[in-house]
C-alpha cells in the first residue's frame, strides 16, 4: 500500500535517498531525535491527519527547507502489519493480525514505525521500494 | 487489582470489549482519562497517567503509540473546528462520532520533546441532525 509522509522538500530528498532516520534531530528540538515516523495510508480517511497538512505545518515552521511536499512510498502490506503488531502487542498482548490491519487502515488511516524489527525490515527493503516526492498544492 | 493495574487494565478491557482492538485506543483512552480527571504524559521513557499532578500510573504505551493517540486528537479537533489546533498541539474540542451529542475538550502537546494529553467532558451540543429536526439550519450553528 502507498504510504504518505508530509515534510519539507529538503527532508524528503534525504528520506528518498537513505530512508527515514529515527535519529534525525530537528532544529530547535533541543537535541532530541525523532524516534519514529508516521505515514498516512493513501486512499483512506486520514484519521491521524493528512500528510499534506503535516507538510504545510512543517514547512511553515521551517520556511527555508524548500516548501511542503509528500514522500510517497509503496510498502508491502506485511511490513505495515508488522509495525502495527509491534504497537498493538505492547498494549493488548497477542492480537489477531487480520483484524489489526483492518484497524490500522480502516480506523486510523495511518501507521507509525519506531525502532524495532518492523522498522529494520522497512529500512532493509527501502532501496527497492517504489517511491516519489509529490508536491503539495 | 492494584491501583497501578487499574487504569491500564480498564483500557485494555475496553479496547478488547469494543472489538475495535487497536483502532479503539484513542476513544477509550480519552473516555477513561475524563473519568479519572487525569493527565497522560510521556516522561523519562514511560507513559504515565497522573491525577492532581502527583504520582503516576504507568500505561503500556510506547512513545510511538502515544504519539498516534495525540495525532488522532489533533485530527478530531480539526474535524470539529478547522484550524483550532495544529498537529503539534493546542486546545480544542472534539466529538468521537459526527452524530455524538457530547463534546469533549482536550489540551495536548505532540512534539519531539513533549507529549501530553488532558481531556474534559464539556457541554451537550446538539448534533447537526438534531438541530435540523429542531428547525435550525446548519448555517445557524
Amino acid at each position: 500500500m502507498w504510504l504518505l509522509h508530509g515534510t519539507t522538500l529538503r527532508r524528503a530528498e534525504r528520506i528518498i535517498r537513505v530512508g527515514p532516520d529515527l535519529r534525525f534531530v530537528e532544529p530547535g528540538a533541543a537535541g532530541l531525535p525523532a524516534e519514529n515516523i508516521t505515514f498516512a495510508v493513501e486512499g483512506h480517511p486520514a484519521c491521524l491527519g493528512s500528510a499534506a497538512r503535516y507538510a504545510a505545518d512543517k514547512s511553515s515552521n521551517f520556511p527555508g527547507e524548500g516548501g511542503p511536499v509528500v514522500v510517497a512510498v509503496d510498502v508491502p502490506d506485511e511490513l505495515v502489519m508488522a509495525a502495527a503488531k509491534e504497537l498493538a502487542e505492547g498494549i493488548l498482548g497477542p492480537v489477531d493480525e487480520a483484524g489489526l490491519l483492518v484497524a490500522v487502515v480502516g480506523m486510523w488511516g495511518g501507521i507509525l514505525f519506531e525502532k524495532g524489527p518492523a522498522f529494520a525490515a522497512l529500512m532493509a527493503a527501502w532501496p527497492g521500494l517504489p517511491k516519489e516526492i509529490r508536491s503539495v498544492p | 487489582m492494584s491501583e497501578r493495574e487499574g487504569f491500564a487494565e480498564r483500557l485494555k478491557a475496553a479496547m478488547a470489549a469494543s472489538g475495535e482492538g487497536l483502532g479503539g485506543l484513542f476513544d477509550h483512552l480519552v473516555k477513561l482519562l475524563i473519568e479519572e480527571d487525569g493527565v497522560v504524559e510521556f516522561r523519562d521513557g514511560r507513559c504515565l497517567m497522573r491525577r492532581d499532578g502527583v504520582g503516576g500510573e504507568e500505561l503500556p504505551l510506547t512513545k510511538g503509540a502515544f504519539r498516534i493517540v495525540l495525532a488522532r486528537a489533533a485530527a478530531l479537533c480539526e474535524e470539529f473546528a478547522p484550524g483550532s489546533v495544529s498537529p503539534y498541539g493546542g486546545e480544542g474540542r472534539l466529538r468521537f462520532a459526527p452524530d455524538d451529542g457530547v463534546v469533549h475538550r482536550i489540551s495536548f502537546v505532540n512534539t519531539t520533546g513533549e507529549q501530553r494529553l488532558e481531556a474534559w467532558r464539556e457541554e451537550f451540543v446538539p448534533a447537526p441532525a438534531e438541530r435540523l429536526a429542531e428547525g435550525l439550519s446548519p448555517a445557524a450553528r
